[in-house]
């Protein structure tokens, strides 16, 4: 069997909490009154094992641990206790080597040095992983292609869209030709279209250029379409790995319903929520120029359809509000992820 | 790690700070502007209670040398030259938190002592020609006159001197990164650096206790050997003790410098804190 791109044994990160700052959190934890003093636990014996070449989703809320465990693999962070590889090296004993196999792509917009070019900066970024100077000038403009910024290379990046600098972002963590890909969250904040074009992107390194891709994201949608496989994480702990079909069927149920409601007030969901046989109800959507909100229910397992309608519609009714659409839909991976975690992505 | 990583770690570093320093044009004034001032104000200081003739006479005897107005550019040349390390060399670490690229600098599989010296040699070059040019200027506005008899000695003086503060600027970038304060730590060392090197005096003006202190900082021995040959035209043998006091403090400072930085990269790991500032 080839050994796997990223292999995570009982990985676990414990945090110290940080203390209260002041005057007079200082005095209380002189005086023995101050909060006790304690870890937090942002990865918690996550054992994982990505293979070559795999699209790789994590799949959680803020402050599951995603962006620990990303760091962890790319050395950025020790581990308290466990053990991890990438390509077969020791992320703690071999944390240069591993430097040079992996790529690494954090969210948001800093990370770059905005009052260089974006050209600028990957050059930086090139002569820092010991590239030829050949080499490097004819890779960059390649990855400038890849990341269609090429017309755009020697503005400052102070000047880029969101998506611009997120697209030099990738192109900067695949300037060493990495294994291993990894993208902490690499299309937050983005537009719509930004975002697709991120996706595109991402998704071509595994298909076009045979990359370990693990990306990260607290996007249901993004996770679902990109990754071979998802796991999907909470509280630091990785609850479920399974392809996205896998997890929808194992943890989606046999069906969400999709309720659409006029005139619906703040604690529609709520009450929805308390429906006999409803297991979880979250407002999923609110059109404004029609003035109607979405509502997605989660039925308990046994739930008759018949039995959950009526109660639903009485329930709305009871609201003042109006029923404009009661509909059956096949699960998500949302739908799989509230039913593991018992929380909601956002 | 080899050599040429180093070497392309370095030339990085001169690539990218020059790049983004001429998008800050202003600083250009300061940096002019900065040590023609010191110097002016030193001057104005002698010169306001006595005459030039009744000074000099005073810096022969505590200075053993004439030339008081050579003797305070010389002075400021090389602290100026230590401020640059230490806002370069020193503040590197911290610079690229403020940035926000600390942590995709850290994810490079190269040798963060190179990645420092790149920067600490970005500033020498850089305060370098600003620091010369207006040292130049203060020699003609002060009629500075310099007499170097032993040109070897001048280029070895120098060039220890240089080194020394390089070494010093990676040993601040270490001392700096053991609290997170770069910041206010490199502001506060400056002025008691000015102050115990003897920019604008003589050190042996200073109690005895107090030039122990002195004694401790290579800028003492850089400011003391450029003085005594650009000034004293003095040889090698005249500069040997204040040579191989800056030879030994580079040898010391760096390796210092390099310890505290590996250990506190590891540390930041540790405690999770490499990306805050």
């Amino acid at each position: 069997m080839p050994e796997p791109a990223i292999r995570a044994q009982a990985l676990v990160r414990t945090f110290d909490r940080k203390p209260e700052q002041g005057m007079g959190a200082a005095i209380k934890r002189l005086v023995g009154r101050g909060p006790p003093k304690g870890t937090i636990t942002a990865v918690d014996h996550v054992d994982l094992e990505v293979a070559r070449g795999e699209f790789f989703g994590l799949l959680g809320p803020n402050g599951a641990g995603k962006t620990t465990l990303v760091k962890l693999l790319s050395t950025l962070l020790l581990p308290s206790s466990g053990t991890a590889e990438v390509a077969g090296l020791d992320v703690v004993k071999d944390a240069d080597a591993v430097r040079r196999k992996v790529g690494v792509v954090l969210g948001g917009e800093r990370a770059l040095y905005w009052r260089l070019t974006g050209r600028e900066n990957l050059w930086y970024f090139s002569q820092l992983y010991d590239m030829p100077a050949k080499d490097a000038r004819r890779r960059i403009d390649a990855l400038l292609d890849v990341v269609d910024l090429a017309d755009r290379a020697d503005e400052r990046v102070e000047n880029y869209s969101k998506g611009m600098k997120q697209r030099l972002h990738v192109a900067r963590g695949l300037l060493n030709d990495p294994d291993v890909l990894l993208l902490d969250e690499p299309s937050i904040g983005l537009d719509p279209h930004a975002a697709r074009s991120v996706r595109a992107l991402v998704k071509d390194l595994t298909t076009k250029h045979g990359k370990t891709v693990v990306l990260t994201t607290h996007y249901m949608y993004e996770a679902d379409q990109l990754s071979d496989r998802v796991a999907i994480m909470s509280r630091g702990r990785i609850l479920a790995v399974g392809t996205p079909t896998e997890l929808k069927e194992r943890y989606g149920g046999a069906h969400a319903l999709v309720v659409e409601v006029a005139r619906a007030g703040d604690a529609l969901a709520a009450r929805l929520g308390e429906v006999p046989g409803v297991a979880r109800a979250t407002e999923a959507g609110h059109d404004p120029a029609r003035g109607v909100s979405r509502f997605r229910l989660l039925p308990v397992e046994g739930a008759t359809e018949n039995g959950l309608a009526a109660a639903v519609a009485e329930t709305v009714k009871r609201a003042g509000a109006s029923l404009i659409e009661y509909r059956i839909d096949r699960p998500t991976l949302e739908d799989a992820f509230v039913r593991a975690t018992g929380e909601t992505l956002e | 790690m080899t050599t040429t990583a180093w070497g392309r770690s370095i030339r990085a570093a001169l690539y990218k700070n020059w790049r983004l320093s001429i998008t800050y044009p202003t600083w250009l004034l300061q940096r002019l502007l900065s040590p023609l001032v010191w110097v002016a104000i030193a001057v104005y200081a002698y010169t306001g209670v006595a005459d030039p003739a009744r000074i000099a006479e005073a810096f022969a005897e505590a200075a053993g040398t004439t030339g008081f107005t050579g003797f305070l550019i010389l002075g400021q040349t090389l602290f100026s030259f230590f401020l640059g390390m230490n806002w370069r060399g020193g503040m590197a670490i911290q610079r690229e938190r403020w940035y926000g690229t600390l942590e995709i600098v850290m994810l490079a599989p190269t040798s963060r002592v190179a990645f420092i010296l790149g920067e600490s040699v970005y500033g020498l070059l850089d305060s370098g020609w600003t620091v010369l040019l207006a040292m130049v200027i203060a020699m003609f506005a002060f009629d500075a006159r310099f007499t170097v008899a032993h040109p070897e000695a001048a280029l070895l003086a120098v060039l220890l001197a240089l080194l020394a503060m390089v070494a010093l600027g990676v040993f601040f970038s270490g001392f700096y990164l053991l609290t997170r304060s770069a910041g206010p730590l490199s502001s506060a060392v400056q002025a008691p650096i000015r102050f115990l090197a003897g920019v604008q005096f003589p050190v042996s003006a200073l109690p005895t206790q107090i030039q122990y202190a002195s004694f401790a900082i290579p800028v003492t021995y850089g400011i003391a050997a450029v003085r005594r040959v650009f000034l004293a035209g003095g040889d090698i043998a005249a500069v040997s003790g204040e040579l191989l006091a800056l030879a030994l403090s580079t040898v010391v400072f760096f390796a210092i410098g390099a310890y505290l930085i590996g250990r506190m990269e590891k540390e930041a790991k540790r405690r999770g804190t490499l990306h805050v500032y």
